[in-house]
């Protein structure tokens, strides 16, 4: 399941997306919006993506994941427009046998968006301001 | 020869448009930047910075472009 959404994210409906009866491990990652970014007070985050294109590269990824790990099904979920603080703009999960690969292929999703998708996100400062976010090596090697 | 160029982000504000038609005389993604680089002056400083996108893969810088192909201005992503 790959999907961007300008709504609330369903977390409960992505862990359903993936969980299977063979599945002794569903890794779930949420990215949230957090209240500070470089030394300033963040009021919100804002997306934008390049619709086609994000979700088909989002689907390669996948594709790179079940080629690389034994696991067995993957949701991404990513969300454009205005996310409030503490809310998910992306939600990935990840069902395996077993937790070793769930963990790897989860992060592996997460790392690898950030370098290659074409979303971006606009970060909405306290002061009134906004600025498109440069992405600093902890956002892709976290 | 016409290609649709995307613009996103903060590529979009800078050239002040989100779609366009453009001719190209030279079908090749340098040659698309020279002409952005001639009719967009100011908005020089960002190209070096954007990933370009052509039918929606990643492209190199030696890419050939035909007909009708869709070119996307990518700045640099921060999705997630």
């Amino acid at each position: 399941m790959t999907e961007l959404t300008e709504h609330t994210i369903d977390v409960k409906k992505v862990i359903s997306a993936v969980t299977t009866e063979a599945s002794g491990a569903v890794d779930l990652f949420l990215g949230t919006t957090r209240n500070h970014s470089d030394g300033k007070a963040v009021r919100s985050l804002s997306y934008e993506a390049y619709p086609e294109m994000a979700e088909k590269e989002i689907g390669k990824i996948v594709q790179e994941v079940h080629y690389r790990w034994p696991v067995h099904k993957v949701a991404v979920v990513h969300r454009l427009g205005d996310v409030p603080l503490t809310e998910a703009s992306v939600v990935i999960a990840v069902s395996s046998s077993h937790r070793k690969e769930a963990f790897e292929a989860c992060r592996y999703i997460i790392d690898t968006l950030k370098e290659r998708v074409p979303i971006w996100k606009k970060e909405v400062f306290e002061d009134g301001t906004s600025e498109w976010a440069r992405s600093t090596h902890e956002d892709i090697h976290g | 020869m016409t290609v649709r160029v995307r613009m996103f982000a903060s590529a979009r504000e800078v050239f002040g448009f989100e779609l366009r038609d453009v001719p190209v005389t030279d079908p090749s993604l340098e040659g698309l930047k020279t002409w952005l680089r001639s009719e967009f002056p100011s908005a020089q400083g960002i190209l070096s910075s954007c990933r370009f996108a052509v039918n929606m893969e990643y492209a190199r810088g030696d890419a050939e472009l035909k007909e009708g192909d869709e070119v996307a201005v990518i700045p640099p992503v921060s999705g997630g």
